[in-house]
């Protein structure tokens, strides 16, 4: 995909994300949507970390991406 | 623990209020702040209970911690194990809403609808996951697809080549799909795990 700058505008924002509060007081969020599309988001996102060598080929980028998200996932599953 | 790992921990926290019921069968909707407490629907729907245990299993086991996964098991066996059982007519498929107060179904519209269909996907999806913890989840499955095929599968008088998945509504079928692409989807998803 090569498509450096959006992934990583991505994982920054996912970083300084407050994840315990919403934007406006009193407003009903659903777990079943919150679960299937942030939480499984964030789950996959983790797990994908295995396919970025493969995505990205600047060495640094491939650094950068690795340091917000060394998931336990991607260790086991490339030995 | 990774960032991303990290975020998810913080949000299923705040979710996890959603489970704060009597019978731990979730409220689906939650509020945050300023004080952070459950809506107070007296129902939900099998869609929205039986299509949170993949993530919040995967969680847990990504962090060792067994909370999530117990808070989605347990609202999961609510509909693995469906009460009352008098009113459920077809093997597997069972009904729509679940009272938060006792986790006991409320109507049997049964079928592979919206407010149904992630239900039985989960389902196959557990087992795919896990084949040895989650078998009870594939038998469910199979259960289902079996008393689909039987009861619920319908082809129409004018291309009787085609099938379709109806609906059970209290004591009778109704010739009503939705979601059909989604069944085949999920039907073809299903021959890997099973070994078709």
């Amino acid at each position: 995909m090569q498509q450096v700058e959006i992934v990583d505008k991505i994982l920054r924002q996912i970083a300084i994300t407050d994840f315990t509060r919403t934007a406006v007081d009193d407003q009903p969020i659903s777990l079943f949507e919150t679960t299937i599309r942030y939480l499984g988001g964030l789950l996959s996102g983790n797990y994908s970390n295995r396919g970025i060598s493969m995505a990205f080929a600047d060495k640094r980028m491939q650094a950068t991406i690795y340091s917000l998200a060394p998931s336990a996932i991607w260790f086991k599953t490339q030995n | 623990m990774g960032k991303l790992l990290e975020q998810a921990v913080s949000l299923a926290d705040s979710l996890s209020i959603a489970f704060d019921t009597p019978s731990g069968v979730p409220d689906d909707e939650v509020i945050f702040n300023p004080k952070r407490r459950r809506f107070g629907n007296h129902d939900n729907s099998i869609t929205c209970i039986g299509t949170l245990v993949l993530e919040w299993t995967r969680l847990s086991d990504l962090t060792g911690n067994p909370t999530y996964a117990g808070l989605a098991q347990k609202a999961q066996a609510h509909l693995l194990s469906p009460k009352p059982d008098t009113g459920f007519k077809l093997p597997g498929l069972v009904g729509t809403y679940v009272r938060l107060n006792n986790g006991e179904f409320g109507d049997y519209q049964a079928g592979w609808g919206g407010g149904s269909d992630s239900y039985y996907e989960y389902l196959i999806k557990m087992y795919a996951y896990d084949p040895v913890a989650f078998a009870a989840y594939k038998d469910s499955w199979v259960q289902a697809a079996e008393s689909s095929m039987q009861y619920l599968a319908s082809h129409p008088t004018s291309r009787t080549d085609l099938t379709f998945l109806g609906e059970f509504r209290g004591n009778s079928t109704v010739p009503m799909s939705s979601h059909c692409m989604f069944q085949s989807h999920r039907s073809i998803l299903t021959m890997k795990p099973l070994d078709y």
